[in-house]
């Protein structure tokens, strides 16, 4: 994994080589809204104890889309799914998230299927 | 891990919103987006998953700096206590990055400290 963490781009801002930091990293409340949901009423969260999750965020999802991106590009489909993004946890080693993240994916297109078959009434 | 994909709350009603307990579909997408080749597409679910395990990884992390704080019988979580976390739970690629970042980011704060007076 490289040092500078935030991985490569394709799309890159104004062909400059420069990506913006909002297109890098994901907003910080956010992720500091789901770190409070884990830790006690009483417990605080330093801005730097976000800033580095930010950061480890952003690049735990290019490690996953890249390796996602390998399977893809090798099995020549253009399209990245669900099963692949479960495949690349899964060869990375994050096996304890690649179970129950099928089990989801499962649920999801069930779920997607009877909606599809069921559409909602219009009154 | 749990089948149940979101981790515990401390809030007192145990349900928790969608849009607080995941990161919002559109930064994930452009994240992902930015390390795929320019002809390449996402589905909506490779999104959707992705979000789900970026909030378990962060709940997962953030879980194990809590209970270190516990432990040392401090309120604040802090920069350390991720990478601690990071180390512990086995991600030792992003431990180490992380600290060096962590340290910049410190040095770049006291020398603009520095600058002011």
């Amino acid at each position: 994994m490289m040092d500078n963490v935030g991985g490569s781009s394709s799309n890159i801002a104004e062909n400059s080589g420069i990506i913006r930091e909002q297109d890098r990293l994901l907003p910080i409340a956010n992720v500091g809204k789901i770190m409070k949901q884990i830790l006690p009423p009483n417990a605080k969260i330093s801005k730097e104890s976000k800033e580095t999750m930010q950061e480890c965020v952003s690049e735990f999802i290019s490690f996953v889309t890249s390796e996602a991106s390998e399977k893809c590009r090798k099995e020549r489909r253009k399209t990245v799914n669900g099963d692949d993004i479960c495949w690349a946890l899964g060869s990375l080693g994050f096996d304890d998230y690649a179970e129950p993240l099928r089990r989801y994916l499962q649920r999801y297109r069930e779920q997607e299927l009877d909606r599809a078959n069921n559409p909602p009434k219009r009154g | 891990m749990e089948d149940s994909i979101g981790g515990s709350s401390s809030n007192d009603n145990n349900i928790i919103k969608e849009q607080d307990r995941l990161l919002p579909i559109a930064n994930v997408g452009r994240l992902m987006k930015q390390i795929l080749p320019q002809n390449a597409k996402i589905s909506k679910e490779a999104k959707e998953t992705m979000q789900e395990c970026v909030s378990e990884f962060i709940s997962f992390v953030t879980s194990e700096a809590s209970e270190k704080c516990r432990k040392e019988r401090r309120k604040t979580v802090n920069g350390d206590d991720i990478c601690w976390a990071l180390a512990t739970l086995g991600f030792d690629d992003y431990a180490e990055p992380m600290r060096r970042k962590s340290r910049t980011k410190i040095q770049e704060a006291s020398t603009n400290q520095n600058d002011l007076c």
